[in-house]
């Protein structure tokens, strides 16, 4: 089975006032079908911007990244859009929901986008926050829930297009230990149970250990180990 | 992304800045109805000149004169060259003449200009006026072709009479249900009549003339010439009906009467007294001037150039008519240029608004791309908004400016009435149609170009530096 995500030999320069920082220097890695991998190490590493490349919000200097068997920086702009759009969903630290949009618009959003119905969007939506266990605050706005409550919508949110692959930055960052468990634990539901294939970036190296299939240790813009915990189920 | 959903995300996030967003619209609200009601005052005036000349026939309508008088010479100031002009001899305006024009295939009617100040009797009242005597073709012409009440004269010798509506005002005469205001108590001098008891009443037709038995004798012992008066018994025929605001009806003559009719009517006409001397006294059967009036206005030039070919003398008003239009259109420009200053004072707040709008949601537009909206999705949304600022201003924009023009319309139609003119019921404003759209138009075009940089601008958002934005 060909992997969901082939990177090679990546390397990312970008400008930081006059300096040229390189953020990776020479990443190469692959991710099966239905692996949770997580991300691991120091703050510059180059996690973050892994995980933006391979969300597609950003592209790489050089080096190939392929998705799905695809090359994104042969992809345009609206191209880059779709893949966004449809090839993969992306959660954050600080949840980034759009703050004037209720839990509901905020899932239904990405589906808005891709020109869905508006009926099977709502279903849809609703389903959604249900699988999440927040069918009850979906009229809520995001400064109505509590941090656990918004990563739930926002990981609903990232599966409104149904993507292949989850990419999570940093997901726990701003959540309690008990949530932080919570949502980790909704995360390894949806591997196990929707054979989501999931990226995650986090500092927790003992809770990834606890879920993940694999760690990528980073250092300094390069993968430094790669650690195998346990086998895909 | 569907257009419904597109508008309906749009608008939401509109609604979300509602203050904001309202305070951008008023200022296109302003613009737009500053620039309405300047327009719609422009064309107006051009609407109430033209028809004017239009209900008055002055443009299909060619006059023949005795002389060369070069009208626009003397218009301009050139008065030298009007008056050489002048002394060339030009063709005689007799029935010969008449003859000759109407032979012009592309003439429809020809006749000689006949009218003279007369006093009218008419139900007890009497006024002075001017007798103006047509053939009864016109009756299919303007300005003739349309009466108020009765009809137009049956032939070119009937003793009948056609009354201008104004006329009748001077003869303190009001119909019953012409839409005039009811006569207060202290006007007792007018009457109110119902138009049924006037067409068909006997009219007196008096005009002057000179008493040859006493002129001669008179002049002889030193006295002035006298004048006697010759009595002439019509009956009214018609009534024309109530004038434009703006038109001068008594210039087609304050009673019309068939030209044979008023041919054969005694007279002594001042008008006749000028030709008398300046032919040499061969006035008789020689005209003040003809009317000549054409199947189309298109052969103005050619029937002009045929007429000067036959040594005739001609002045059209119809070329001063493309004078005029330039005139409009520039005094319509002036009028639109300062609306246009508002609407682009209102553009740049609309910019502002929305670059204002960008920094605001600067993160919002980066999850907007990173859950998958493709850059000209972002800059359609923007676009939308935009627009729909535009055609909120330009239609709301449009109602104002018409509020206005009412306003203004109500107030110079009391200071006119003021002034002792015709007020009441004058249309200084003109709001067509194509002006309603041409504005609500203008200010979503206006609107969309100011917001061709916020979009390109909120489209090139950085997703990655968005979702770092506070």
């Amino acid at each position: 089975m060909s992997p969901v995500v082939e990177a090679i030999d990546l390397h990312k320069q970008y400008q930081k006032g006059k300096a040229e920082v390189a953020a990776l220097r020479g990443v190469s890695f692959t991710l099966a079908a239905g692996e949770f991998v997580t991300l691991v190490g120091r703050s510059g590493s180059g996690k973050s911007t892994l995980l933006n490349l391979v969300g597609g919000l950003d592209s790489a200097s050089s080096g190939q990244l392929l998705v799905h068997g695809r090359d994104l920086a042969a992809l345009d702009r609206e191209l880059l859009a779709l893949h966004r759009r449809t090839t993969v969903g992306m959660i954050f630290q600080s949840f980034n929901l759009v703050p004037a949009r209720t839990a509901l618009e905020n899932v239904v959003l990405p589906m808005i986008f891709a020109g869905m119905e508006r009926g099977a969007r709502i279903a849809r939506a609703t389903a959604l926050l249900d699988l999440v266990g927040l069918a009850e605050r979906r009229t809520h706005r995001p400064a109505e829930l509590s941090g656990g409550e918004a990563q739930r919508v926002a990981i609903a949110r990232a599966l409104a297009n149904e993507p292949a692959l989850l990419l999570a930055d940093e997901p726990t960052g701003n959540l309690d230990s008990r949530t932080a468990a919570e949502i980790l634990d909704l995360l390894q539901h949806l591997n196990r149970e929707r054979g989501l294939t999931l990226l995650m970036v986090t500092h927790d190296e003992s809770a990834a250990a606890r879920l993940a299939h694999r760690q990528l240790h980073m250092l300094d813009g390069q993968i430094v180990q790669a650690e195998t915990l346990r086998e895909p189920v | 992304m569907k257009s419904s959903d597109l508008i309906r995300f749009s608008l939401d996030n509109l609604w979300r800045t509602k203050l904001r967003t309202i305070l951008t619209t008023l200022g296109v609200i302003i613009g737009i109805g500053a620039l309405v009601a300047m327009v719609s005052f422009g064309t107006g005036m051009q609407r109430n000149v033209t028809e004017a000349f239009t209900a008055n026939d002055l443009f299909t309508s060619i006059r023949v004169l005795p002389m060369n008088m070069e009208i626009e010479q003397a218009m301009s100031g050139n008065l030298d060259a009007a008056i050489s002009g002048m002394h060339k001899r030009t063709r005689a305006l007799n029935d010969t003449a008449v003859a000759l024009i109407a032979a012009i295939p592309e003439v429809a009617v020809v006749y000689p200009e006949i009218s003279f100040p007369v006093k009218i009797r008419f139900k007890g009242r009497e006024t002075s006026t001017t007798l103006r005597s047509v053939p009864a073709v016109m009756g299919h012409y303007r300005p003739y072709d349309r009466m108020g009440w009765g009809d137009f004269f049956s032939s070119d010798s009937a003793p009948e009479a056609v009354l201008a509506y104004s006329t009748l005002a001077s003869l303190k005469i009001v119909l019953e249900g012409a839409g005039e205001k009811s006569i207060s108590d202290s006007v007792r001098a007018w009457r109110q009549l119902p138009a049924d008891s006037l067409i068909g009443a006997d009219i007196e037709v008096v005009t002057s003339v000179l008493d040859l038995s006493q002129a001669v004798g008179g002049m002889a012992a030193g006295l002035p010439p006298s004048f006697g008066e010759h009595v002439t018994r019509l009956r009214v025929q018609g009534i024309r009906p109530k004038p434009h605001a703006f038109s001068n009806e008594q210039i087609q003559g304050g009673i019309v009467v068939p030209l044979a009719t008023g041919k054969q009517m005694p007279r002594f006409a001042f008008t006749s007294m000028w030709n008398m001397l300046s032919r040499g006294g061969r006035s008789s059967g020689i005209y003040d001037a003809l009317y000549v009036r054409l199947r189309d206005l298109k052969d103005l030039a050619k029937v002009r150039m045929r007429l000067k070919e036959l040594n005739f003398s001609v002045f059209a008003l119809a070329d001063q008519l493309e004078e005029i239009k330039r005139g409009f259109i520039m005094v319509d420009t002036a009028l639109g240029a300062v609306g246009t200053i508002a609407l682009i004072v209102a553009a740049l707040g609309i910019i502002n608004t929305m670059v204002m709008s960008i920094l605001e949601r600067t993160r919002e537009i980066g999850v907007m791309k990173a859950v998958g909206a493709s850059e000209r999705q972002i800059r359609t949304i923007f676009f939308v908004e935009a627009g729909s600022i535009g055609l909120g201003g330009g239609v709301l924009g449009v109602g104002l400016g018409w509020l206005v023009s009412r306003l203004a319309n109500w107030i110079a139609n009391i200071w006119v009435a003021r002034q002792g003119g015709p007020g009441g019921d004058i249309e200084f404003f003109f709001l067509p149609l194509w002006l309603v759209a041409g504005a609500i138009l203008f200010s979503v075009v206006v609107s969309l170009l100011a917001g061709l940089y916020p979009a390109a601008r909120a489209a090139r958002v950085n997703p990655v530096e968005a979702l770092r934005h506070d």
